[in-house]
Order: C-alpha cells, then sequence, then structure tokens
C-alpha cells in the first residue's frame, strides 16, 4: 500500500517540526512534507504531487487562502485543509471556498489524526480513475455551478451583505422560484409567506440557501442533456429527502449538515444519466461518483462522505459516522429501502421507527 | 409698514386725547347746566325787569333747556366715547349752551366769551371739523335768534344789521387761529407717532434677532453636545476596536506556540514511553550480561523495540522538541506578560514608567499587526523613570506602529519585499522622545494637515474609524503636555513623541 502523501504549510518553523515529530510515528502510513512558504508549497507540488495540503491561513506574501485557491485550480483532486490561529468568523468565510475543512489551532492531536485519515480516504474517493474520467468525460466540470461559486465568494468576503446575496439570487428567475418553493416548504415552518430571496436568506441562513442552491443548480445544469422529467423527478426527491434528514438530525444539531448531505446524495444519478445516456451498465455506482463530483467542487468532508455512503454507510472507514447514518437513514425512509441499523446503533443514531414513519408518510402524501 | 404703523399711532393717540376731551366735556356740559340754573334763579330776574326778584320764565328755560342741550351729548359720551359723532353733539351742545347762557343773561356782551371760551376748549379736540361746525352752529344760533329775539343775542331790541357779520367774523378769525394751532399740533403729533412706531419696528427686530440668536445658540449647544458625544463613543469604539483586533492577534500569536507545544508534549510523551520500553530491553538483556547467562537473544530483541521505538530519531528530536516547548512557553509567557503591562489600567494620575518597556511590551502585542510585513528595529536609551499616563502612552504608541505597519503593507504587500519599523528612545533635556518610523508609503501631500482629524481615515469603511491618530494628539499633546511632530516623505513616515520626564504640569493646569 502506498503512503498518503501529505504538505503543510506554516511560516513558523516550529509548528512544522513539531507536526514532523508528531507524525513521525504515522510514517508506515503518512509521507510528511513540509513548505514554509506559498511559492515553496507550489514548489513542492509541482515536484512531486500530494494527497492532502494542509495550510496556515496568515503567512508573508501569498498568504493560505491564495496558495489553497492555486492549489483548487492547479491540483483540484487534492484534499485542501485550513489549519489556522485565525478562528474568527471572517477568516473561517475567507477559508469555505478554498479549503474542505477547517481546523483552528491549537488543533488537538486526536483531532488532527482523525481529519488527516478521513482526508486520505476522501482523497481515494476522489482518486479513482474511473470515476475521474466518467467526470471529466462531462466537460465544463469539475469547476462548481456558476451562481454557486458566486455566492460562496460573497459569503466569504465579511463587507458584503445577505441583501446582496439576494440580488444576486434575484437574478435568475427559475432560481428564485425553486428557493421559495424550498424556503415555503413546512421544513422551514415560515409563518409568513416567503415572497423574496431576502427573506429567504433570513429565514433558512446563508450556508443552507447556498446548499439549496448549489443542489438546484447541479440538477438543472444537466437538465438539457437528459430526460427533463426525470431531473425534475430527482430535484423533488432530494428536497423531500433533505426535508427528513434534517428531521432525523434535529435531535442531533446536525440539521444543515444533514441536509445539504440529503439533497446532493443522488447528484451522481445526474452525472451518469449525462456521461452514458442511460447506460445502466456501468462498474461505478452514483453514490461514488456524486460523491466524488462533490469533493472536486470543495464541499466539506462530512457531507462528501455522506453522499459516498449514504446506499453502504458499512464502508465507512475513516469519518463522520453519525452524519452518514442521518442521511443513510433519510435516504431508507424516502426510497422505502433497508437502513443498516446496526450501524446507525454503531454511529449513536436511534432506531426511531416511530418518526420515521411519521416523515414516510409525510414524503408519500 | 413703518408709515401703517404710524398711522396707527396716530389714531390711537389722537383718539384717546379725544375721548379723554369727551368725559371733560361730559362734566363742563353738566356743570353749565348747573350754573345756568343758578344764574337764572338769582341773575336773570334783575336783568329783565328791574330790582323785583321771583321764579322767572328764564329759570324754567335754564332747566329745560339746559335738559335738552345736554341730553344727546351727555348720553352719547357715556355710550360712544371716542367717536365722531360725539364730538359733533358736543361741539353744538356748547354752543347751545353759549345761546343760552346769553339768553338767559339777558345778552350780555360779556358771556359771549363763553363762545370763545367754548371754542378753544374744542380745540382740544385736535380736529377741525368740530370748529367748523362750532362756528357753523353759532352763524346759525345768531341768524335764528338775532332775528326772532335780538335782546336774547345782543342785549338791545334793535342792533345794528351788520352785528350778525360782526359776531361771526370774530369767532371764524378765533376758529381759524385755532385751526392753524390745530394743524400744527397734528403734525408733531404725526411725526412723534412717526419715531415711535420707528422704535417699535426697531425693538421689534432687535427682539427677533435676539431670539434667533438664542436659538441658533441653543443649536449649537445641541451639536456640539452631540458632537462631543459622538466622537466620545466613537473615541470608546475605537479603543474596543483596537482591543478586538489585539485580542484576534494576540489569540493568533498564542495559538501558534500552544500548537507546537502542544504536538511537541504529545511528542515527548510518546517518546517517554517508547524510550522506556527500550530500556526495559536493554534492563533484560543488562540482567543476563550480569548473570552471565546468554545475553544474544535479549539484546537482539533489544535493538528490535529501539527499530520500532525509532531510537535514533528520537534521541535526536526529543531534546530539541523539549527546547522547543520551552521556547513556545516562553513566547506566550512574554506575551501574557507584555498584555499586563500594555493593558496598564488607566489611572486618575500620571504613574511614574519605564518607557522602554513600555515600549517593548506594546510592540510584543502588536506583532501580528506587522510581522508578515515588516522587522522591527529598537533603539531605546536608558531613561529615567517618566510620569505618564501608561495605559493611554501605550495605545498613542500602538496606533502609531499599527498605521505603520498598514503603509508598509501598501509599499510592499504582495511582493518578496519586507518593510521596516524603527522605534527610537532617547532623551532630549527634560524630555523623552519616541521616535516611530516606517519605510511605508508615506503620506500624501493634500491631506497632510488632515491626518489627526478626529474621523479622518483613507482606510476602508470597517478597518479604521479615523481616531487612531486624533487619539495620538490627544494622549501626546493635552494629556501629557507633550508634542507631536511628523516627517513623511515618499519613503516612509516618522512620528516624533516629545514628552516631558517629569510628567504633565498637573499644578499649574489646577491653578
Amino acid at each position: 500500500m502506498t503512503r498518503a502523501r501529505m504538505l503543510f504549510v506554516d511560516d513558523e518553523p516550529e509548528v512544522l517540526e513539531a507536526i514532523g515529530d508528531l507524525l513521525r510515528s504515522d510514517r508506515k502510513r503518512w509521507d510528511v512534507r513540509f513548505a514554509t512558504s506559498g511559492a515553496e508549497a507550489l514548489d513542492a507540488l509541482a515536484r512531486e504531487p500530494a494527497d492532502v495540503v494542509i495550510s496556515d491561513m496568515r503567512m508573508p506574501r501569498q498568504d493560505g487562502a491564495q496558495l489553497l485557491a492555486e492549489v483548487r485550480v492547479r491540483f483540484p483532486d487534492v484534499i485542501r485543509i485550513v489549519l489556522s490561529g485565525h478562528a474568527d468568523r471572517a477568516a473561517l468565510m475567507r477559508a469555505v471556498p478554498i479549503a474542505h475543512q477547517f481546523l483552528a489551532k491549537p488543533c488537538d492531536v486526536d483531532t488532527l489524526r482523525a481529519v488527516l485519515s478521513r482526508a486520505c480516504s476522501a482523497r481515494a474517493l476522489l482518486a479513482q480513475s474511473d470515476v475521474r474520467s466518467i467526470i471529466s468525460s462531462l466537460g465544463g466540470l469539475p469547476s462548481p455551478p456558476t451562481m454557486y461559486a458566486e455566492l460562496v465568494a460573497i459569503a466569504a468576503d465579511a463587507s458584503k451583505s445577505d441583501a446582496e446575496v439576494a440580488r444576486v439570487v434575484e437574478r435568475d428567475p427559475a432560481m428564485t422560484a425553486k428557493l421559495l418553493q424550498v424556503a415555503n416548504s413546512p421544513l422551514f415552518g415560515a409563518r409568513r409567506a416567503i415572497v423574496s430571496p431576502r427573506q429567504a436568506v433570513g429565514l433558512m441562513g446563508l450556508e443552507l440557501l447556498l446548499t439549496v442552491v448549489l443542489g438546484v443548480e447541479t440538477f438543472g445544469r444537466f437538465a438539457s442533456g437528459v430526460d427533463e422529467r426525470s431531473v425534475e423527478a430527482l430535484q423533488r426527491s432530494a428536497i423531500a429527502c433533505a426535508s427528513v434528514a434534517r428531521e432525523i438530525a434535529a435531535g442531533y444539531h446536525r440539521g444543515d449538515e444533514a441536509f445539504t448531505g440529503a439533497l446532493l446524495r443522488d447528484v451522481g444519478k445526474v452525472v451518469l444519466a449525462l456521461a452514458h445516456r442511460g447506460d445502466a451498465a456501468t462498474a461505478v455506482d452514483h453514490a461514488t461518483v456524486g460523491a466524488c463530483l462533490l469533493g472536486l467542487w470543495g464541499l466539506p468532508l462530512p457531507v462528501v462522505e455522506a453522499v459516498a455512503y449514504h446506499h453502504e454507510p458499512g464502508r465507512l472507514v475513516d469519518g463522520d459516522r453519525e452524519l452518514v447514518a442521518i442521511v443513510h437513514a433519510a435516504d431508507g425512509v424516502c426510497e422505502c429501502t433497508d437502513i443498516d441499523l446496526e450501524f446507525l446503533a454503531h454511529a449513536g443514531i436511534a432506531d426511531d421507527r416511530v418518526l420515521w414513519n411519521a416523515l414516510r408518510d409525510g414524503v408519500s402524501a | 409698514m413703518t408709515a401703517e404703523r404710524a398711522a396707527a399711532i396716530f389714531r390711537d393717540e389722537l383718539r384717546d386725547i379725544q375721548t379723554a376731551v369727551d368725559q371733560s366735556f361730559g362734566r363742563l356740559l353738566v356743570l353749565q347746566w348747573a350754573i345756568a340754573i343758578a344764574i337764572a334763579l338769582w341773575v336773570s330776574p334783575y336783568g329783565w325787569t328791574g330790582t323785583t326778584s321771583h321764579l322767572h320764565v328764564h329759570v324754567w328755560a335754564a332747566v329745560v333747556f339746559g335738559a335738552v342741550i345736554d341730553a344727546l351729548p351727555v348720553y352719547l359720551i357715556t355710550r360712544r366715547p371716542g367717536w365722531w359723532g360725539t364730538r359733533h353733539a358736543i361741539a353744538v351742545a356748547q354752543i347751545a349752551w353759549s345761546g343760552l347762557l346769553i339768553s338767559i343773561t339777558g345778552g350780555r356782551i360779556e358771556t359771549h366769551f363763553h363762545i370763545f371760551g367754548s371754542l378753544a376748549f374744542l380745540a382740544a379736540y385736535r380736529d377741525n371739523r368740530i370748529l367748523a361746525t362750532a362756528v357753523a352752529a353759532v352763524g346759525l344760533d345768531h341768524a335764528v335768534r338775532g332775528l326772532m329775539w335780538p335782546e336774547s343775542v345782543y342785549g338791545l331790541a334793535n342792533p345794528e344789521w351788520w352785528r350778525l357779520f360782526e359776531h361771526t367774523a370774530w369767532v371764524l378769525f378765533e376758529a381759524i387761529v385755532l385751526g392753524l394751532g390745530i394743524r400744527r399740533s397734528r403734525a408733531e403729533m404725526r411725526v412723534t407717532a412717526g419715531r415711535e412706531a420707528e422704535l417699535e419696528v426697531a425693538a421689534r427686530s432687535i427682539a427677533a434677532r435676539a431670539d434667533e440668536l438664542s436659538a441658533s445658540n441653543a443649536a449649537l449647544e445641541r451639536e456640539m453636545k452631540s458632537r462631543s458625544q459622538a466622537e466620545a463613543e466613537l473615541r470608546q469604539a475605537q479603543k474596543l476596536e483596537a482591543v478586538g483586533r489585539l485580542a484576534s492577534g494576540v489569540a493568533h500569536e498564542i495559538n501558534t506556540p500552544v500548537q507546537f507545544v502542544t504536538d511537541s508534549a504529545h511528542f515527548v510523551q510518546q517518546a517517554v514511553t517508547d524510550l522506556a520500553r527500550v530500556i526495559g530491553s536493554l534492563q533484560v538483556v543488562q540482567r543476563a550480561v550480569l548473570a552471565d547467562a546468554p545475553a544474544r537473544d535479549a539484546a537482539i530483541a533489544a535493538v528490535e523495540v529501539a527499530e520500532t521505538a525509532d531510537l535514533d530519531y528520537v534521541l535526536v528530536r526529543a531534546p530539541k522538541a523539549l527546547d522547543r516547548m520551552r521556547d513556545g512557553l516562553d513566547r506566550v509567557a512574554t506575551i501574557v506578560r507584555s498584555l499586563k503591562v500594555y493593558a496598564h489600567p488607566d489611572s486618575p494620575t500620571a504613574t511614574e514608567v519605564d518607557l522602554a518597556a513600555a515600549i517593548d511590551s506594546t510592540l510584543v502585542i502588536a506583532r501580528n499587526e506587522y510581522k508578515y510585513v515588516a522587522d522591527v528595529e529598537v533603539d531605546l536609551a536608558r531613561l529615567p523613570l517618566v510620569r505618564c499616563y501608561a495605559g493611554d502612552l501605550n495605545q498613542a504608541i500602538l496606533n502609531i506602529v499599527v498605521n505603520a505597519a498598514h503603509a508598509i503593507d501598501d509599499a510592499v504587500g504582495g511582493t518578496d519585499r519586507r518593510g521596516k519599523i524603527t522605534v527610537r528612545l532617547s532623551r532630549d533635556g527634560d524630555h523623552a522622545v519616541i521616535a516611530i518610523a516606517d519605510t511605508g508609503t508615506g503620506i500624501p501631500e493634500a491631506i497632510r494637515d488632515r491626518i489627526f482629524d478626529p474621523f479622518f481615515t483613507t482606510k476602508p469603511v470597517g478597518k479604521g474609524t479615523g481616531q487612531g491618530l486624533a487619539i495620538v494628539r490627544s494622549v501626546i499633546a493635552d494629556k501629557h503636555h507633550g508634542s507631536i511632530a511628523v516627517d513623511t516623505g515618499p519613503s516612509g513616515t516618522t512620528f516624533t513623541l516629545r514628552i516631558p520626564i517629569e510628567g504633565p504640569r498637573e499644578i499649574e493646569d489646577a491653578a
């Protein structure tokens, strides 16, 4: 088995030395390298690619955000992680568009190891050559959808307001309609009718709105390539399942992530439909393809995992069991398929048949 | 405006005079009645038939005609004093009285003086039309009675025909003289009224101006109050903003060493465990050797343990990790110590402060602001303790250092170059001098006069409140009675702060 290659970037050599010492005991599975500046890091990547890049945010000259943005363009399948001493909201929002995961210094050793290990799994997902070839065959990919990218950039800019997010959404009537439809669903329990994207942002929160935009755009993007009705059906099912996942996750305070994971869980179906024009004979499943696509787009690792394993949660090696279990359960509820109760128990998610049945009735109604 | 007012004043004054004259005539008319009755009682009988005295027809005439004459004017005086009709009625009544009195005195020529007296009195109305009415009444009275009862007018049974004209001419003559006087008097009244009106208008405009002034004064006071309040709030906001930015910078400065100290501690912990295992395996070898037993297997096992434990690496790296931990903890301790010095609690009086230590601490606190773009060089002379407000002074120094860092960032940001901030502390006589120089962009000529103005800022919204240098000026100049010099050019800016070593002149201030 080849060792996963990691590149740590930090302008403080002590931080790098300490991590080197710390991860010395993992030398059998991980090959750890270091760079003290963005330029050095890009040189190192050019010489020998890495699987995971972990960068500080504030550095002289090229800072972490600039570095990772360039890594995303030049090495899209590398997992990007921020390890920053600045843990305020502004730093976080700046990291969202360019990093799969945000870690704040000081980060405890166990968390660091766990994140690195899951990054390697995700990387394995992204690096599957057959999956990658399917995705690249679509052309235009793997760049994320345009409106989503624009909104993420606005969200990352502390000087921009929710109103500007709303303005971007309003430019697209189809998106506005879809967004309002989601916002007015019982899921969000709005007391008054939501009639504008501005209100929708206030009700749903920026993160969730981004997810909905991503989902709608992703499904809509392929509508020209495949049967429009099936895309419409997929979209409807995605929103229904997202609502169910949010309900199940409510008790575990994972509502937003669960919503995102469930909404995007079948993105792979669209990719496959487009790539094969309905050809069912394929070695790769839609879950993996979807997860790979989302990973390339830089969605958070837990969401990528939830999508990858929503049919077979047992295959998850390292990662966020809780979220995978919730999305799996939501998928089972919506599709009336078997739910892996053993995995749920393992993940600490209760076997709540009463709730599930109620939700299932709600979906079919 | 003034003319109208003058006319009104003239009218009012005339009316007041005329009303007063009406009242006087009211009393006179009643008095005349009483006199007429008295004359009729005592004088008339002799006037007419010689020496016998008895109730004469004249008495009845005095009572009845007097009542008739007085009735209308007295009624009008009580009901409508000051009205033009009232005084015309009075004029006619007064002339009628003359006639009656002349008549009951038997046409005595002396009683004719009553007419002249009446005219003079009527002139008090200052109305020529009243005189005209009176003259007309006299003429009419003379004409009618002269024809019908000449004795009651002239005291003669057959007066000459021109007597009427002679009498009337004299009356007219007096009326004309009085009329001229009235004209002059009215003219004078008009002039006075005009002056009064002018005075009034002037007084009113002065009052209005005074009102305006006091209103604008109040507005100004309110404005100044709200402005100083806003300034105080902004100053507080700047303080909080500075604290917030510092907190995030300091957090980063602390988080980084905490990160590598924690990682190193884990490594050392693992190393100690591994070393214990290696030592354990070596002890097995040791015991075998000491017991002269075969030790080869144990030694091979020990080598394996050492390899697993990565002994060579651990032996080289563990001491370094410990050094790193100590360095990291030193860094944290320095920052915490500096925070304590920097955030010197605000004291109401100046305290003696080691400026070099204060500057050092402030630079540690601000490190996160400049370390990515600039190196700092310090040259701090040994100075006696300086009496100052340490917290405020530190903030002033910090504000300048942060500005220096931003100016350097503007100059070298995005390039490989780094700037330099030089901080010098020296003594000049009885002043401490702090010079902070940067190699930044310098201050553009156009804004040099305004950099110390509150609210003036070139930084984007959210990055600066424009209070930084305003606070520097307030702290150095106002609070410490020191001075600030700015030397700026395209290759950088130097701020030179001078404060008295003995501290601000508090005693003089109090005096």
